[in-house]
């Protein structure tokens, strides 16, 4: 009997100790992050038959048990890892912000108002060389604001990259614990002891690893965890595999994969899947807006500075900023088209207007070339443009167009008006000077004649087929070229011209004496003209004067003609008829009889003629032509090769003001007429301020800046306030958590008390059991 | 049962007390920049309002700027047009003076140096500057507009600055122009035809004609035909006719009972004894101003009538001569220096002399002026009528180029006075933006202040209630 309560005693003693144990365990731990609280679980052992009696054999300690809530757990580590997504997000984002400057007083919104406020005083004085200055640093800041935006968000790109390594570092040791955890608590748990606090390290570290990426945590039967992350395997109960990451820091895609798998895993969650995102969209997103303003501001402001004159006057070199690429890899660049030419504008079907005036007179000829996207190379364009007399271009050694002119000319873009527009005389001029009716093309056959009487000798000029493209369709610039190619013309004293599609023939000299007769020849009837017909010059050359600036829409072509044979001032009813390019008539001027020779006339949108005295003859088809030009370069050919350009490069990375401005700040282009106080261009390029442009949303540039500056702080307030959520969830599920697994050090102490008494009493039992005992041996 | 443990009620006390103070940190910020929005996640859509409302802001400061410089400029010009108008009238005062017939030839020459000094004076302002700038050269800034230079013998100023205006935009595209061309002031064009002074009976002619300012048709006699009945009643003509100016027919009538000879209907001039010498030259004069010299000392004493002719050329540059016909009505005439091109009628031309043309509304106030004391010290030799009607023509281009001098200065004045006005308007929108911009972005400070005290309140309760949470524990009774 002794041996029995003894033992009962005995175990009633130990058991109180395990669970004293167990308590001071838990108030141990009461602070150790992820700790559940432990519980000892006892059982009455089993009775045994004595005498016919069940007597119970006292206590036994079954398990040491931790508190927890298995599903909380899994939710608490989704929660988890979608706070740690936020806080990625939010700390990339955050610098970002700081970058664009503090709600636009600093930063590109700010030095954008600069820029166009250093144009604003510069045009109240555009031949300030200090207001030049200003200006033209204004730009500069700007521009370099755009370049330390673009390399701090590729700071950021390379700072997250090597974040994201560290991360991917920590996942691969968190991993290795999990699965060396997974291993020991295999090892340890036989039976139905649970090796509780392995179970809550590998617990933590699940946590730990949620915070870093989202994952799926299977616990199979023998109480191993498997642990997915994409749908792929990390940990399984056996093997634990490594992450990597793959991709270059400086740009392009970033992609985490398991070692040894060729797939990059999806990871949406946790701090990865927020750097990720960062990086893989929210990066490079805002770096293609801060640049696609960049080139927004670059091509815009180009497009007008490129047609304007600089503050010193038209230019005699221009060298081009962009550079020409062999993308056919010929070793040839002059055979590229403009359209693919490695150009960072887009080059569109159009038109180029080239001015060439000479220095000293200012005389001017605009001349015209057409640019076909689809067809014209870099080459075709180079030898229109050295085709243009006193012009030459070429393509340097780094594949730049560059453009000269003659010594003692200038050249410009400028859609400035041709002050004289009939420098040959054939609109009333001194010279004899016959013209046919209509513009070509001309119907002529191989072989037609024209016999002619020239001041010094008759002649007669034979069209050859071979020299016109196609000779049933002769223009008139073909039929001119072929006149003058035959020698006798000159000797004769004769000269082909072609005039606003019309071919006109004159004499070399000028005066009442010059004359040359119309023979005859069986080219006429192609030409319109009849034969015989006597062209005579006169003493007086009606001087014809163009004044104002066009203020129509599109370009156009302007033909002047006398309605009928009459002296200016003089002859009732003479007017000059104004045909448009579709040869409809959009004006008619009277300058017939009360017309007071030097009295300005209206012709159209602010263009103004002026005619001095003479003769015009309507019989001999006088004539001239008039280029109104509203946008000299409808083609982007100028802002593509940067001529003329004020910013330079094609993005926010090489947006930079061009170097010869920033030299001399009178290159800066501001003014249509070239006159040095007009400030024309630089009011066009102020007007860039307020103009919707396409390729920006149809915003204009300030609104665009702003756009993207609330843009980012409208994420981040977003993220920010999902954040708040998203942790209130956390911190309410942790309290869940705690509420549960948690330690409370007071429970434990009054458990603590409670064993304390239970170990007292079963002392006490042991006591008189022995007493028991010790009265039995002195009775023996 | 809610069954709250150590860690959790760490974690609570923790979590209340970081919002306490992060709230108080927010409106310490608040409170230290002065601002609501200190980034924009703050309030993104404020920051965009923000955004705009500078960018607003700082376009009416810059076209304030611009308004302001425009307005230096333009009270420049139009006190130099003040200067301008001043002296023109003061010249045309002079020039009153001098048209009065009662003044002596040396009066009307001191009268022309006045001018000429008026004239000088009202160059130096239609050249004046503003820094650099030539206020009245339009856009062509950098070269003095006005440019006096000898043509033919005569000081005449040409424009050389452009018609173009100096734009500013003052607001969004609104523009305003902040000069006015020196052409439309000095050297304004209101064409009106040829003018012929009318000394030599030239006209103008059937074509219109092409030139700017003024030109003098010079017309030249070159020779008298005495008809037989003159010779043969003894009078003949002096120095072969040398001295005569007379053009075309004019007929000498002697009347022999009075003792007199006349030309035309001119004076009748008594014909002087023979012997005397004055009958060697007796001089006559037409009523038309022409001249002829008759040598008297061998007259019979007979009456008569009879026609003189007078021949001559004719010439606008003084370089090439046509003879003349009397019968031509549209005579072209090329000035081989200027250009211009002048057709006369010289049908009705009776006598010799420099006939001023004016190519009416062109001439300039510079060359009004200076042919006005050309003619005031009477550099062409006129007679008084000749004379006369010069300078009646001369005070017609100056009323002219007067009231464009006025309307320019007017012109100028409304601008500048538009300027202000919307000086004044800009300064009152922007004021209207920045408070706008002040309520969106500013922090309310008495607000933000009562946020401070209330989180530092609550930051202090919520430290004392943890302290007095985290005490309780069952170990203080635990003895």
């Amino acid at each position: 009997m002794a041996g029995i309560a003894l033992n009962i005693g005995l175990k009633s003693l130990l058991t109180a100790q395990a669970a004293l144990d167990t308590i001071g365990h838990n108030i141990a731990n009461a602070n150790t992050p992820g700790y559940s609280r432990q519980n000892l679980h006892v059982s009455p052992s089993a009775g045994m038959r004595m005498r016919g009696v069940m007597l119970g054999t006292g206590i036994q300690a079954d398990v040491v048990r931790r508190t927890v809530d298995t599903l909380l757990q899994a939710r608490l580590s989704q929660q988890v890892s979608s706070l740690g997504r936020l806080d990625a997000r939010l700390g990339s984002m955050s610098h970002v912000e700081a970058l664009l400057g503090r709600s636009g007083e600093t930063g590109v919104s700010a030095l954008l108002q600069k820029f166009f406020a250093g144009l604003s005083t510069l045009s109240s004085a555009p031949e300030d060389p200090v207001l030049r200055s200003v200006a033209v640093q204004s730009a500069l800041e700007l521009s370099s604001q755009f370049n330390q935006l673009a390399s701090n968000l590729g700071g950021l790109r390379q700072d997250g990259v090597a974040q994201m390594r560290a991360y991917v570092d920590q996942v691969n040791v968190l991993a290795k614990q999990i699965g060396d955890l997974n291993r020991q608590i295999l090892n340890t748990e036989t039976g139905i002891t649970s090796a509780n606090d392995l179970r809550d390290r590998r617990d933590e570290a699940i946590k730990s690893l949620s915070r870093l990426v989202d994952l799926k945590v299977v616990e199979d039967p023998r109480g191993a965890v498997r642990v997915l992350i994409g749908g792929r395997m990390l940990v399984s109960p056996t093997t634990v595999q490594e992450l990597q990451l793959s991709g270059d820091p400086k740009g392009g895609d970033l992609s985490i994969r398991i070692k040894g798998e060729s797939g990059p895993l999806k990871v949406g969650g946790g701090e990865i899947g927020g750097l990720l995102n960062v990086l893989e969209s929210f990066l490079p997103d805002l770096a293609q807006e801060v640049d696609g303003l960049a080139r927004g501001l670059i091509l815009e402001m180009n497009r007008v500075h490129s047609t304007q004159i600089a503050g010193n006057g038209p230019f005699r070199a221009l060298v081009g900023d962009s550079r020409v690429i062999d993308l056919d890899k010929d070793g040839q660049l002059t055979d590229e088209l403009l359209a693919n030419a490695g150009l960072p504008f887009e080059v569109k079907s159009g038109v180029l207007y080239v001015n060439v005036s000479d220095s000293k007179t200012g005389a001017l000829e605009k001349s015209r070339i057409a640019i076909d996207a689809s067809r014209t190379t870099v080459g075709d364009l180079l030898s229109q443009l050295g085709a243009i007399p006193h012009l030459s271009a070429i393509l340097d050694g780094q594949g730049r167009v560059q453009v000269f002119a003659d010594v003692g000319y200038g050249f410009d873009f400028s859609p400035r008006l041709d002050p004289d527009p009939d420098p040959i005389g054939s609109f009333g001029g001194g010279r004899a000077s016959l013209a046919t009716d209509s513009t070509g093309p001309f119907a002529l056959a191989d072989g037609d004649t024209l016999d002619l009487v020239g001041p010094s000798g008759p002649l007669t000029v034979t069209f050859d087929g071979a020299a016109f493209a196609q000779i049933g369709k002769a223009t008139a610039s073909e039929l001119a070229a072929a006149i003058n190619a035959d020698p006798l013309v000159q000797t004769n004293g004769l000269v082909a011209s072609a005039v606003g599609g019309r071919l006109v023939l004159q004499t070399q000299g000028a005066g009442a004496a010059a004359s040359f007769t119309l023979a005859g020849g069986t080219a006429l009837g192609a030409l319109g003209w009849s034969s015989p017909m006597v062209v005579q010059g006169s003493d007086t050359s009606v001087d014809a004067r163009i004044s104002g600036s066009y203020t129509g829409a599109a370009n156009g072509v302007l033909t002047f003609k006398p309605s009928m044979d009459g002296v200016i001032g003089t002859t009732p009813g003479l007017k000059i008829e104004v045909y448009d390019e579709s040869g409809a008539q959009v004006a008619a001027l009277d300058v017939g009889e009360g017309y007071l020779p030097g009295t300005e006339l209206e012709v159209l949108h602010g263009v103004k003629l002026t005619l001095g005295f003479g003769s015009l003859s309507r019989t001999e088809n006088d004539v001239f032509r008039l280029d109104v030009v509203a946008d000299s370069d409808t083609s982007d050919v100028l802002p593509a090769l940067g001529l003329n350009a004020l910013f330079t490069g094609s993005g926010a990375e090489s947006i930079g003001v061009r170097a010869d401005i920033q030299k001399d700040p009178f290159l800066l282009a501001s003014s249509i007429s070239g006159a040095s106080g007009d400030a024309s261009g630089l009011l066009a390029l102020l007007a860039l301020e307020s103009r919707e442009v396409a390729t920006l949303d149809g915003l204009t540039l300030g609104e665009r800046v702003g756009d993207m500056i609330s843009g980012v702080g409208l994420e981040i307030a977003s993220a920010t306030s999902t954040r708040e959520a998203e942790q209130f969830l956390l911190d309410t599920l942790q309290a869940r958590r705690d509420q549960v697994s948690g330690v409370n050090v007071d429970e434990e102490l009054v458990r603590m008390i409670e064993q304390e008494q239970a170990y007292n009493a079963a002392a006490q039992f042991v006591r008189v059991v022995n007493q028991l005992n010790d009265e039995l041996l002195r009775l023996v | 049962m809610i069954r709250p443990t150590q860690a959790s009620t760490f974690a609570q006390v923790q979590r209340g007390l970081f919002a306490n103070l992060a709230r108080m940190v927010r409106a310490q910020e608040q409170v230290g920049s002065g601002k609501r929005i200190n980034r924009p996640s703050d309030d993104p859509v404020g920051a965009s309002q923000v955004l705009s409302l500078r960018r607003q802001i700082s376009g009416d400061e810059r076209y304030r700027s611009a308004v302001q410089s425009g307005r230096t400029s333009l009270d420049a010009s139009s006190g130099a047009l003040q200067d301008a108008a001043g002296l023109v009238s003061e010249a045309r005062a002079l020039l009153l003076q001098g048209m009065n017939g009662t003044q002596s030839a040396e009066d009307r020459r001191v009268i022309a140096g006045e001018i000429r000094l008026i004239r000088g004076q009202l160059l130096d302002i239609a050249n004046s500057r503003l820094g650099d700038r030539y206020l009245f050269a339009g856009t062509a800034t950098g070269v003095a507009p006005f440019a006096s230079s000898k043509a033919g013998g005569r000081l005449s100023v040409v424009y050389t600055g452009n018609g173009d205006s100096q734009e500013l935009l003052v607001g969004l595209g609104v523009s305003v122009p902040v000069n006015l061309p020196g052409k439309a002031i000095f050297a304004a064009e209101q064409r009106s035809g040829t003018q012929y002074a009318g000394l030599t009976g030239a006209a103008p002619g059937k074509s219109a004609d092409q030139g700017t300012g003024r030109d003098y048709l010079l017309v030249r006699h070159d020779a008298t035909n005495a008809p037989p009945a003159l010779a043969a009643a003894g009078v003949g003509l002096v120095q072969g006719g040398a001295l005569d100016t007379i053009l075309g027919a004019h007929v000498v009538s002697v009347d022999a009972a009075a003792g007199t000879v006349q030309l035309d209907g001119g004076v009748a001039v008594a014909i002087p004894p023979a012997g005397d010498p004055a009958a060697l030259d007796v001089t006559l004069t037409s009523d038309g101003g022409s001249v002829l010299h008759l040598d008297f000392s061998a007259w019979n004493g007979s009456g008569l009538s009879a026609t003189v002719d007078g021949a001559g050329s004719i010439s606008i540059d003084g370089a090439s001569w046509t003879t003349l016909d009397f019968a031509a009505d549209d005579l072209e005439l090329i000035d081989s220096v200027t250009g211009s091109v002048t057709h006369v009628d010289t049908r009705g031309i009776h006598r010799a002399g420099s006939e001023l043309v004016t190519y009416g509304g062109s001439v300039n106030l510079f060359d009004a002026l200076e042919g006005m004391a050309d003619d005031l010290e009477n550099l062409d030799g006129l007679d008084a009528a000749g004379l006369s009607a010069r300078l009646d023509t001369w005070l017609v281009e100056l009323d002219r180029n007067q009231q464009n001098v006025l309307v320019a200065t007017g012109t100028l004045g409304a601008r500048s006075a538009r300027l202000t006005s919307l000086e004044q308007r800009i300064q009152d929108a922007s004021l209207q933006l920045s408070s706008v911009l002040s309520s969106v972005e500013d922090a309310d400070i008495s607000q933000v202040v009562l946020e401070l005290t209330r989180s530092e309140q609550n930051l202090q309760l919520a430290q004392a209630s943890s302290l007095r949470l985290l005490q309780n524990t069952l170990l203080n009774f635990l003895r």
